[in-house]
Formats: C-alpha cells, sequence, structure tokens
C-alpha cells in the first residue's frame, strides 16, 4: 500500500470508475428476500391501533410534549421577531427539523472564536457559516430566505438568535 | 388486470409479484444509501410497507420502478436525518470479508467517500452511476430539474475524485 502515497493524481473519469466499481453491495440473507413480501404484508395491512391507545403510549406522549414545547418556542420566538416576517420564517426555518439549532449553535460559535472584526465582515462570516451548514443539509429554501435577508435584517436577526440561545 | 390494478382492486396479495420484481433493485440503493446490510434491509422494507400503503396514490404516470425509488430516495432522506450525528456503520461481511483482499480496505475507502456527500449528491451519484439512470430520469424521480441534478452530480465526482486520488496507482496496479 506504500505505493499509494507515492504519485497522488486526481483521478480520470474513467480511473475514478475502475475504483468506484470496487464498491460491491454487500447482499442479505437469502431467508430476508423471501420473507420480504410476507413481512410488508403483515405490518401494512396490521389495522390500526385506536387513538387513545396511541395517545396514552408513554413514546407519542412524550412526542405531544415535545411538538407543544416547540410550537410553544416557536410561537415565543416569532412573537419576538415579529416586525418582520420574512426574518420570523428565516428564524423558524433554522429552528426546525432541516437546521437545527446544534448548527446554528456552531455557526454562532465559530463567528464568536474566530472573527473578532468589524461587525459587518462578522455577518459576512457568519453568512458564509450558516450558508455551508445549510448547504450540507441540502435546504435549497433556506438559502433562498437568506438571499432575501437586507445586511439590516440580518443583523436583527442574528442579534435575536443570541439572545434566545444565550 | 395487471399487478398494480389488482392491488388497487383490493387484492393485496398481488403486490408480492412487485416486491418479488423489485426487492433486489430497491435493496442494492438502499444499501448504497446506508452502507451497511441492516439498515438496507429496514429501509428497503420500510420502501415496500410505504409503497402498499400508498398504492391509491399511484397514477401510473410513471413506472412503477420509478415510483418505487422516488419513495426509496425520500425514505433515505429522513433515515439520512435521523443518522446525520451517528458515526459511519460501513461494515464488510460475509464473503467479501472472508477474501482478506486490500480490496476490502478499497470498499471502505469507496464508502467512506461516498457516505461523506451531502444527500442530494448522495443519491443523484448513487443512482446514475451504480444504477445507470439518466439525469433527466432522476430528476424526474427526485421531482427537481435536470440541471440541478447534473450540477449534484458533477459536484459529487469532484469531491470523489479529491478524495479517492490516493488510490489511482492503486488500481493501476490490480
Amino acid at each position: 500500500m506504500n505505493k499509494m502515497n507515492k504519485n497522488k493524481k486526481i483521478p480520470t473519469d474513467l480511473e475514478l470508475s475502475l475504483i468506484l466499481d470496487k464498491w460491491q453491495v454487500e447482499m442479505p440473507d437469502q431467508q430476508f428476500f423471501a420473507n420480504l413480501s410476507a413481512v410488508v404484508q403483515q405490518t401494512a395491512l396490521r389495522p390500526a391501533k385506536p387513538w387513545w391507545s396511541v395517545m396514552l403510549s408513554p413514546m407519542p406522549a412524550a412526542s405531544f410534549m415535545m411538538v407543544f414545547l416547540l410550537a410553544f418556542g416557536i410561537t415565543a420566538m416569532r412573537n419576538r421577531i415579529s416586525s418582520d416576517n420574512r426574518i420570523s420564517q428565516t428564524a423558524a426555518h433554522w429552528a426546525s427539523e432541516n437546521y437545527g439549532w446544534s448548527n446554528i449553535d456552531e455557526a454562532l460559535e465559530a463567528v464568536a472564536q474566530d472573527i473578532p472584526v468589524s461587525q459587518n465582515d462578522a455577518h459576512e462570516e457568519y453568512l458564509s457559516t450558516l450558508q455551508k451548514g445549510i448547504y450540507l443539509e441540502g435546504s435549497d429554501n433556506a438559502t433562498h430566505l437568506l438571499d432575501d435577508l437586507s445586511e439590516t435584517e440580518m443583523e436583527y436577526l442574528l442579534s435575536e438568535l443570541q439572545d434566545i440561545r444565550s | 388486470m395487471n399487478a398494480i390494478q389488482e392491488v388497487k382492486a383490493g387484492n393485496t396479495s398481488s403486490f408480492n409479484e412487485i416486491v418479488r420484481a423489485h426487492q433486489q433493485g430497491i435493496y442494492r440503493l438502499c444499501y448504497r444509501l446506508t452502507g451497511n446490510v441492516e439498515d438496507a434491509k429496514d429501509l428497503t422494507q420500510e420502501v415496500f410497507i410505504k409503497a402498499l400503503k400508498g398504492i391509491g396514490g399511484f397514477k401510473g404516470e410513471s413506472d412503477i420502478r420509478t415510483w418505487l425509488y422516488r419513495i426509496a430516495i425520500n425514505t433515505g432522506s429522513t433515515w439520512r436525518k435521523k443518522n446525520l450525528n451517528q458515526p459511519l456503520s460501513f461494515e464488510v461481511t460475509g464473503e467479501i470479508a472472508d477474501r482478506k483482499t486490500p480490496d476490502v480496505l478499497l470498499q471502505r475507502k469507496v464508502s467512506e467517500a461516498v457516505d461523506s456527500l451531502p444527500y442530494k449528491q448522495r443519491s443523484v451519484f448513487v443512482m446514475h452511476h451504480y444504477e445507470g439512470y439518466k439525469h433527466d430520469e432522476i430528476a424526474r424521480i427526485t421531482d427537481r430539474s435536470p440541471g440541478s441534478v447534473k450540477a449534484n452530480y458533477f459536484q459529487a465526482v469532484q469531491k470523489l475524485k479529491e478524495k479517492l486520488k490516493d488510490f489511482v496507482e492503486y488500481q493501476d496496479d490490480q
């Protein structure tokens, strides 16, 4: 394998294709395919549980509580940022499952640690970091929402988000 | 009356025919999207369960394979979001692991490289390179523009070339 490190060149399309074709699919045991149609029928056609049993089971109850808290949180956040609808939409999107607070926190941390420059530069860097996160998440809509924000709106939104998370 | 019409008419056992015809193809796609057997099995099962539950909404505007692939890609996207923070679970087991050749390392590297792509790029790349779909077909499956699909594929190829450049000479030696 030492030879691999001697000469690193970007592979051609053909070379890449040959390398990629080394990745073989590991097939499951034959029993899986033999039973699949029966398992699918059994699961898909299982009668739905009555609504009250779903409500009373522990996991959905926790989920309902989470949804309630999330809704309450987003409503509170929307109230705080109600002065501009586009801003609240963007913030709600960031807080949604598609983007996630962890990525926002990471971006805020990156801004706080690495960019002690002028405020305008910080905004650009912060926006760039967020866009990278959104790009990795593959959410095109969020990118458009960000594009539509003016610098002033972005500044306001960032300060609001930082207040909420602090 | 074909299998789809029979299922829609209430004869759900005809769905077995659809499962048998497409189970290996859907499994292969799920394996490339998840990188391991157990998750691929779960995902495959979920795809067919969703398909059976939702077959009433299948209008026949595309062929059944395209429709099943769309369900697989969407289900894979949900799976990916749930497992975003989990470490790679790539595994080499069974016959391939028994060979104990350097190919096992290369397989791992390729899997890791493909896994590192954002989901949209990964799914487009897998469908085009491994499943042989054309860009416009992928665009129909994923409900996106052909230009966007081409861009995703191009970006995926560039990233994979960069990530796998160490293995060019190794490949030449094989």
